[in-house]
């Protein structure tokens, strides 16, 4: 889409000016609806990407992977403090089943919280890709308004050549 | 009020004119500020202790966004500490680590907060920071003020215990990490605060976005009281002694910024709401129009008397 909104400014900057009924006089109208879209694609073209760069699932799909990744690195360092903290436990635990015991319990809510994780990732990322379309749909409604403009001025445009050619 | 009315449309058309200047200007000092109070109570190490250290940093960071302001004070942070205590460093590199993956992934922009919260603490004057955090960003924000006052906490069993800490210290290590770990998560008065902080921000953000008459002023005193209540609660059954006096002062100072930033940013006129009511293909529509009160800046007419044109008429009349 961003092709198009370059296309439509470059066009409106050439002709902004010199079109519009009278040559030389500014298109008030016009301009304000290029500095609108301008505007508003620097406040919010940002959150608009994922809409533009992927589908729904994709977008999810890279986020939660990215949070595996992440939850597990920053388990892996909690494990690190805690197996510090315990230390001296550890060492004087000699039984295996001890031994197995804790592992499993490490397992249990590293999967507890990876769930958990993912689930927030989920929820965040689906309501973000969301609001992308939301603000891509106001974009593309701002473009076609400032088309439509373009359209009715060329056929002014030619009409009044008609007219003149006629007379 | 008039007068008040007219600085603010000053200031802003100020900000409008030069904020290319003013932004950069704003971070140097935030970031100046940070360091200075680094250096100021943990400043372990000699060579960071210099000001142009500082100085230089805060140059860099006055152009940089705050994700990257975070981690050169951190870094700075972390050297401080480091020249203190490796074991304390590791910890605090833990949790700085876990705080950037898990939470800035999802919210990015909420990184001054982080940096903030502890400052304010260091100026006593903690209180300002949920009611503005409450009025200013989202509930989720809750987290960064949280992960701020473990921070703060962090940096002050530094201080406290900097001779335990140090290298040299004749302690096993893992007592040391035992030690280390105990003091901090165990500090009651934190975790209080943590608990009190969230419930303020969360009550502020849900009243001021109620469609009621002065909701920003009714969110403001509801989130005080709150955190007072929350407070006091701790304090008797808990027996987590909170000194009354600071506190009280607190949060009246967190009450003065309040209304300030409210000025600043909320200023509406109640008296001329209009409702309205319409529809179109799907909805009702029921409108609630509050008017925000502007005025324009009296402009200056300057008078010029010609008397140079003046005195040449005179010489020729005579």
């Amino acid at each position: 889409m961003e092709w198009l909104c370059v296309i439509l400014t470059k066009y409106a900057n050439r002709f902004a000016i010199c079109s519009g009924g009278c040559r030389g006089m500014l298109n008030e109208d016009k301009i304000r609806l290029m500095n609108d879209i301008a505007v508003f694609e620097k406040k919010e073209g940002k959150s608009a990407r994922p809409a533009e760069r992927y589908f729904k699932n994709d977008f999810i799909a890279k986020h939660m992977m990215q949070s595996f990744f992440a939850f597990t690195f920053c388990y892996l360092l909690v494990m690190i403090i805690a197996v510090l903290y315990n230390m001296e436990q550890i060492v004087s635990t000699v039984n295996v089943t001890d031994v197995v015991g804790m592992a499993k319990k490490t397992i249990v809510f590293y999967l507890t919280g990876l769930f958990l994780f993912e689930l927030i990732t989920w929820t965040v990322y689906r309501r973000k890709y969301d609001e992308a379309v939301r603000v891509r749909k106001v974009r593309i409604e701002k473009l076609n308004r400032l088309k439509k403009r373009y359209e009715f001025q060329e056929k002014a445009k030619e009409l009044m050549k008609e007219g003149g050619r006629n007379a | 009020m008039l007068n008040l009315l007219v600085l603010r449309s000053k200031l802003k058309s100020f900000y409008g004119k030069y904020n290319v200047f003013i932004v950069p200007a704003v971070k140097f000092a935030f970031v100046l500020c940070a360091l200075l109070l680094l250096n100021k109570n943990i400043g372990y190490m000699k060579m960071l202790k210099n000001p142009f250290v500082p100085v230089i940093l805060s140059l860099i960071c006055s152009v940089m966004p705050f994700g990257g302001i975070c981690w050169i004070i951190s870094g700075f942070m972390l050297m401080h500490i480091y020249a203190v205590s490796s074991e304390m460093t590791l910890v605090m590199v833990i949790f700085l680590m876990i705080t950037a993956l898990l939470y800035y992934g999802f919210q990015p922009g909420d990184s001054w907060i982080l940096i903030l919260t502890p400052m304010m603490f260091a100026f006593k004057i903690p209180y300002v920071v949920p009611v503005l955090v409450g009025l200013s960003c989202g509930m989720v924000s809750v987290v960064p003020v949280g992960c701020g006052i473990v921070l703060y906490y962090m940096l002050s069993y530094v201080k406290k215990n900097a001779g335990l800490l140090t290298n040299d210290a004749a302690m096993d290590i893992t007592q040391k990490y035992m030690q280390m770990i105990n003091g901090i998560v165990s500090n009651k008065t934190m975790l209080l605060l943590i608990v009190a902080f969230a419930v303020t921000i969360i009550v502020v953000f849900l009243i001021r976005n109620l469609s009621l008459d002065y909701s920003w002023i009714i969110a403001v005193i509801t989130g005080l009281v709150a955190l007072l209540v929350t407070v006091l609660a701790g304090d008797f059954l808990f027996g987590i002694s909170v000194a009354v006096s600071p506190l009280l002062t607190g949060i009246l100072i967190a009450a003065a910024v309040a209304v300030v930033y409210i000025f600043m940013v909320f200023n509406v006129d109640y008296t001329r709401t209009e409702y309205t009511q319409f529809e179109d293909d799907d909805y009702y529509y029921y409108v609630k129009a509050v008017p925000k009160i502007t005025v324009s800046v009296p402009e200056r007419r300057v008078q010029r008397m010609n008397r140079q044109k003046h005195t040449e008429n005179e010489g020729k009349e005579q």
